[in-house]
């Protein structure tokens, strides 16, 4: 950051990071060819997940975050997550488990703090992730949905 | 729309000395709940914990949310309603960035809380990444961009060039001399425009419309 001519601060460089916006397209778009025919399309609200997924009675809603993979997970992810999974409960009128599929750092506060809210994380890789093994991820959580248990990060890679 | 800043420590932080060392530097602490009901996203939904919070000039507040990894800290920089503007809060994370790293800089907490890195990452309201992320020009930064090809580029054409040109001895040969200078200008444009090709396959390339 830095000051123009005349003093005044200028927020530079804000950029747009490359790989962010395409790597998180890539696997929102990689998850609904895979799950096409449990999506529910309709969307209500500011607050709207990147997938809502029904299936065998259960609804799993995912969202993906992706960014700088050096970073910590965003501090509001928590939340970000807590309001899609009230917002998809209250519309749909049925329990609903929140999935993020992120490629930032995560730490055992964040694993613990998501587990905690009944949040599932499954860490992907960088451009180079495997898509077939993040569907079985997803997958294995939307079949046993709601009865999985586990607190420990999935890896999809 | 708010922004996170997130700053790599040079060593690990504890959080009570951080808090501690904010309060002195930039007081102003106001209630954590109180910035909650101010924020977007927390307005809708308190986290389960936060450090700190405190106002900032140009109407906008900070909430330290917390110390992850040990060694990054994390700030939730706000305005205190919607009538402040993106710009007007780039400017609040430019001035803030800056005294933080300041204050970190060893007079309070001494250099083992030294900023390695800041990172500020721009949100929507609802908590998705805008895609905009702004860093701290350094003279890292500064070298990287100065020594990018595409600055460095007609440099190392016409030294390619010279350095043909003398190898074959055709300082007294002009036409040939033309010709090979021609074909280096050629092959680096050649090359210049399969690397670019390559590297921006799969993105679209944006420019102003004339008309």
């Amino acid at each position: 950051m830095s000051k123009d001519p005349s003093g005044v601060p200028i927020a530079e460089p804000v950029t747009s990071g490359p790989g962010i916006v395409r790597l998180h397209e890539r696997v929102s778009g990689d998850l609904r060819k895979n799950f096409r025919e449990v999506l529910i399309e309709e969307r209500v609200g500011e607050f709207t997940p990147d997938l809502v997924i029904r299936h065998g009675g259960h609804v799993t809603v995912v969202e993906v975050k992706t960014g700088d993979p050096t970073m910590p997970l965003p501090s509001s992810a928590n939340v970000q997550m807590l309001i899609l999974k009230d917002g998809v409960r209250k519309w749909l009128g049925e329990e609903v488990v929140p999935v993020l599929v992120t490629n930032y750092r995560i730490d055992e506060a964040d694993q613990k703090e998501m587990a905690d809210s009944g949040i599932k994380i499954i860490a992907i890789q960088g451009l180079n992730y495997d898509s077939k093994s993040l569907s079985k991820k997803v997958s294995e959580i939307v079949e046993v949905n709601p009865s999985l248990s586990s607190n420990s990060i999935l890896e999809s890679e | 729309m708010y922004c996170e800043i997130t700053i790599r420590h040079r060593r690990p932080i504890k959080p009570d000395d951080l808090k501690s060392a904010i309060q002195q530097s930039f007081g102003n602490g106001i209630p954590l709940n109180q910035a909650y009901a101010r924020s977007a996203i927390y307005g809708v939904m308190p986290p389960p914990a936060s450090i700190f919070a405190f106002d900032l000039a140009r109407n906008c507040f900070v909430i330290l949310r917390k110390v992850s990894n040990v060694r990054f800290s994390t700030y939730h920089l706000e305005g205190t309603d919607r009538t402040v503007s993106v710009d007007t809060m780039l400017h609040a994370v430019q001035e803030f960035s800056e005294q933080i790293t300041a204050e970190l800089r060893g007079k309070t907490l001494g250099s083992d809380c030294r900023v390695r890195s800041l990172t500020v990452q721009l949100f929507e309201d609802n908590g998705r990444e805008t895609g905009m992320e702004g860093k701290p020009v350094t003279l890292g930064s500064v070298f990287k961009e100065k020594f990018a090809w595409r600055e460095i580029a007609p440099a190392v054409t016409a030294f390619a060039t010279a350095l043909l040109l003398i190898w074959r001895g055709l300082n007294k040969e002009p036409k040939q001399a033309v010709f090979y200078s021609l074909l280096i200008v050629l092959v680096f444009a050649l090359g210049d425009t399969v690397a670019g090709y390559w590297w921006g396959r799969d993105s679209m390339k944006w420019s102003l419309r004339q008309n």
